[in-house]
């Protein structure tokens, strides 16, 4: 049973962070739910008042300007599944999107919470970090932007202060040359493995590569190591790099053995679908 | 019949199909139907159900860690075969069948994915990770 709480309604978002500041720790904010009100069920998180944001319209909107898409912490995942503006301008955020969960959890669940919450067993994030986007975040003393890489600082955890909202996350699309691919595993209800991989092409061969693996580790990672690597490397030369990366791979990641598998399992697969992933951007950036 | 990616180890059953000994049965429909669920818990048993134990703790006891056979695990064809005899114990020669068609599912994917990759997964579920051991690509867990 979830234990009573109070509903606060904030009508904006400097009413949200002026209850934020108020009620400190005895506060959370309230947007979809889907992972808070497990975690209230289970008794994981104690919480007196839940604040509602889900009727604050800035946070409920997508919004483009020039090359980015500004997405309100408060948009859904089936939103950004079926927006318009996000399926032409983010095209494997949109894929990426369509995969999470259920379509129930899609509908209720929020981007913004996926993010705050930061499960490292998600697909958002992912995605987002070969994007390179950005978290805008106000607090009592006005707002401050971070890029979405430091913003996830650990397993469930990120730089946000209990009286900080998270308003928006401005994601630029991919220079015009790129092409992009996002491919998963996924067993049970949260993916074992994500993968996102953007490059784009000179002469025949990789030039900016961007690279993010998501689930395996603490936390969705970009792979600035690899990426390096992969730099001036020929398409057929993918799969050697990634093969004499998997020290190095496995360092970063750390994966553990748990019920989705063992960290021998979960390295191999990571390696697998680095290599399709960067064989499907290459695929799409000739294209 | 069945499809392995042996890279990544997953599988997919394509095609599947039942035959029982009924003797005799009265109503086709309900007679089928069980038959064809039977099977789909049936892959549950072959290819994910398992509870984990840890310090005397199951670490899976809720839908989110437990896997249970959803739509996509599905084949597009199913093929139900009932022979009828009226050769049975039963009243009209019937027999007991039902959901008998829970114990074949697992040596019939067994012997699928043995015949898609050339290599025995003998504990089940037969999971990925167990099809990638089972190909040398990972080493067999303990």
């Amino acid at each position: 049973m979830i234990p009573p709480f109070k509903l606060i309604q904030a009508h904006s978002t400097s009413d949200a962070v002026a209850e934020l500041q108020r009620l400190g720790d005895d506060a959370k904010i309230y947007g979809g739910g889907t992972e808070l009100l497990i975690l209230l069920r289970h008794n994981l998180v104690q919480s007196d008042y839940l604040i509602d944001i889900k009727s604050i319209p800035e946070l409920g909107s997508i919004r483009r300007a020039n090359g980015t898409v500004s997405i309100g912490a408060a948009v859904t995942h089936r939103s950004l599944e079926t927006d318009s503006t996000v399926r032409e301008m983010l095209p494997m955020l949109a894929s990426a999107e369509s995969q999470v969960a259920n379509i129930r959890v899609r509908s209720q669940g929020t981007l913004g919470g996926n993010l705050c919450f930061n499960d490292p067993h998600s697909d958002p994030a992912t995605v987002l970090l070969v994007h390179d986007a950005t978290a805008q975040v106000a607090g009592p003393n006005g707002k401050r932007q971070v890029l979405l890489g430091s913003f996830l600082t650990g397993m469930y955890s990120t730089t946000l202060e209990a009286d900080e909202l998270l308003l928006s996350v401005d994601v630029p699309r991919l220079p015009a040359q790129f092409g992009g691919s996002y491919m998963r595993i996924h067993h049970l209800q949260r993916p074992t493995l994500g993968v996102a991989a953007a490059v784009s092409l000179r002469d025949g061969a990789l030039d900016e590569v961007r690279l993010a693996v998501g689930c395996v580790g603490p936390r969705a990672l970009r792979l600035e190591e690899l990426e390096g690597k992969l730099h001036g490397a020929a398409p057929a030369e993918i799969s050697k790099i990634i093969q004499e990366s998997k020290t190095s791979l496995k360092a970063l990641l750390e994966p553990i053995d748990d019920l989705l598998g063992s960290a021998e399992y979960k390295l191999y697969i990571t390696g697998v679908l680095l290599k399709r992933a960067l064989h499907e951007a290459v695929h799409n950036a000739t294209r | 019949m069945g499809e392995v990616d042996p890279d990544t180890g997953e599988f997919q059953v394509l095609q599947y199909a039942v035959a029982v000994d009924a003797g005799e049965m009265l109503h086709y429909k309900s007679a089928v139907a069980p038959l064809l669920g039977g099977a789909v818990m049936g892959f549950g048993h072959a290819l994910f159900e398992e509870i984990v134990y840890a310090d005397g703790q199951i670490m899976n006891a809720d839908p989110f860690q437990y896997r249970l056979p959803v739509l996509k695990d599905l084949p597009a064809l199913m093929q139900t075969s009932v022979l009828v005899a009226g050769d049975g114990p039963g009243p009209f020669g019937s027999k007991g069948m039902s959901q008998t068609t829970i114990v074949t599912a697992a040596p019939a994917i067994g012997n699928a994915i043995y015949d898609a990759i050339g290599a025995r997964v003998r504990s089940l579920p037969i999971t990925p990770e167990k099809i990638l051991a089972a190909l040398g690509k990972i080493p067999a867990k303990k």
